[in-house]
């Protein structure tokens, strides 16, 4: 009993020491009584951080069961913002972006294509600019911390309210700010795909030369055609669209022999992007098959003539209530 | 066949796989206008490309070809490309909308609760890009699957390729675009 109390007397300094601890922890973590703001400052300040710094590492992208590699560069120099992604194995894919216009490499079908993005997202991680707008329909809430590629990192959870969407979590190194590790989870919370830093090192420049295409091409590169048309042209009524979801864009595709037409609406609800596409139908035989690859849900189905397929990291349920709620506008004026 | 005569043949050829631009060749346009056999060759190829296209079905009927060839004999005039019939088409279809780009849409109407179950509409897209006619057989169905993929494949380069217009994609659309390989 004696020599049990001589203990206790031994180790109080060292309680002393560890309340004190305790207490300087609570106070760092005050802000943490709004957890959801403070998840937001962390989601800001992630998205301030993949524009504005210069990077570059190696990322491995997962999902069904198979790991990619990928290069990614970023630079910011005189307020112009280039970025430069390419996969390290077949088929070899790279995309190169400098200020608002990006290009896409595709070795594998002799094709590439141009486009112009609005400045200020990321290639790794497009944050919504209006994070207010989200809880709506997310929940934004702050995890602890632990080591992604050898840095500290702080977990941000991001979790639907309805099951209409995917939750995310994305582990900010503490450091740079920099999105280290991003996981998408399906409605049962199982991880769909994931993306981590192998390695990532943060540079106070990065010569311009790094940052070009090595992609070589020739005339014989088919460049994929888009046009972008007025939303007020659009014909068709999206009825199953579950709230939140806005329309982002309205483009017409060009493919194939005869330069077929396909309508792409693009819809979007801060995270969670859907695609609609309405094509041709080109034949009348069909076999049932939702599909999905990765974090992505897709749905078919026929409409008329028309053959609409709607896609997006987005559960299957939101795909087939997207699409079995769009209609042609006036059905009988045809 | 003389030389010239496979040239055309070769140009009509291309032309029907869009990769000659009919409005850039105003030459073999009114060829093939005029000339009997040219036109008989560019019914012909549409033939092959729908055929080809087909997972099966169209060569299930025996005198098929022999319906074909009399209705070719027919038709008075070259049926239009069928890319102009559907472009004069979608014009006069464009109708107003009723909501503004980027307004919510929630407004339209949410279904939830609406029965998903509907499977009427389950089927498999079977896409226009050629096949081997050797493949029309009882692996229609797989090449059918592959025809799919193909297309299904485009959708999904397309959606992670624009997705970044939803500036907030949440996962680096473009990372998914390089990492490449939709399920092959």
């Amino acid at each position: 009993m004696a020599e049990r109390s001589t203990v206790s007397t031994a180790m109080r300094p060292l309680v002393g020491v560890i309340a004190l601890l305790a207490l300087a922890w609570s106070l760092a973590q005050a802000d943490d009584e709004n957890p959801q703001a403070d998840a937001k400052a962390w989601l800001a300040a992630t998205k301030q951080a993949v524009s504005h710094l210069n990077y570059r590492g190696t990322v491995a992208h997962l999902k069904d069961n198979r790991i990619e590699s990928l290069q990614v560069l970023h630079r910011m120099s005189n307020g112009v913002e280039q970025e430069r992604l390419l996969s390290v194995n077949t088929p070899m894919r790279e995309v190169i972006r400098n200020a608002e216009k990006v290009t896409c490499y595709f070795p594998d079908s002799r094709s590439m294509s141009v486009e112009t993005k609005p400045l200020r997202q990321s290639f790794l991680l497009d944050l919504p600019t209006d994070l207010t707008a989200l809880s709506r329909h997310y929940t934004l809430s702050l995890g602890g911390t632990e080591h992604v590629a050898q840095r500290l990192a702080r977990l941000v959870r991001i979790d639907p309210l309805d099951d209409y969407r995917f939750g995310r979590r994305i582990w900010v190194d503490v450091e740079s700010k920099l999105p280290l590790k991003y996981e998408l989870l399906d409605e049962n919370g199982q991880v769909v795909e994931q993306m981590v830093f192998n390695s990532l090192s943060v540079e106070d420049s990065i010569p311009a030369q790094e940052l070009s295409a090595s992609t070589q091409f020739d005339g014989s590169w088919k460049v994929k055609q888009h046009e972008t048309l007025p939303a007020d042209s659009l014909i068709w009524t999206l009825d199953g669209v579950p709230d939140g979801f806005q329309m982002m864009s309205y483009t017409r595709l060009k493919r194939g022999p005869g330069n077929r037409a396909i309508d792409h609406i693009l819809l979007s609800d801060g995270f969670s992007s859907v695609s609609i596409y309405i094509d041709e139908l080109m034949n009348e035989f069909f076999t049932a098959q939702p599909r999905k690859v990765g974090g992505i849900n897709s749905y078919t189905r026929k409409l008329d003539k028309y053959l609409v397929t709607v896609m997006g990291e987005v559960p299957a349920k939101t795909v087939q209530s997207i699409a079995n709620g769009i209609h042609q506008q006036d059905p009988y004026r045809k | 066949m003389t030389n010239e005569n496979k040239d055309l043949r070769q140009r009509i050829s291309l032309l029907l796989d869009a990769e000659l631009d009919g409005r850039d060749n105003p030459v073999l346009l009114d060829k093939l206008e005029r000339d009997e056999e040219l036109k008989a060759t560019w019914q012909r190829y549409h033939l092959i490309g729908q055929v080809m296209r087909s997972p099966g079905g169209m060569l299930a009927d025996a005198d098929f070809a022999a319906r074909v060839s009399a209705l070719i004999q027919d038709e008075p005039t070259v049926m239009a490309p069928r890319w102009n019939a559907l472009r004069a088409e979608s014009t006069t279809r464009r109708k107003v909308v009723t909501f503004a780009l980027a307004a919510s849409l929630a407004s339209v109407a949410v279904l939830i609760g609406k029965s998903l179950t509907d499977n009427a509409g389950d089927f498999y897209a079977l896409s226009a890009k050629p096949q081997a006619v050797a493949s029309i057989d009882s692996n229609s169905v797989e090449s059918g699957k592959k025809m799919a993929d193909e297309q299904f494949n485009d959708y999904l380069l397309m959606h992670n390729e624009t997705a970044y217009m939803a500036g907030s994609a949440g996962m680096m659309p473009y990372v998914r675009l390089v990492s490449a390989g939709p399920d092959r």
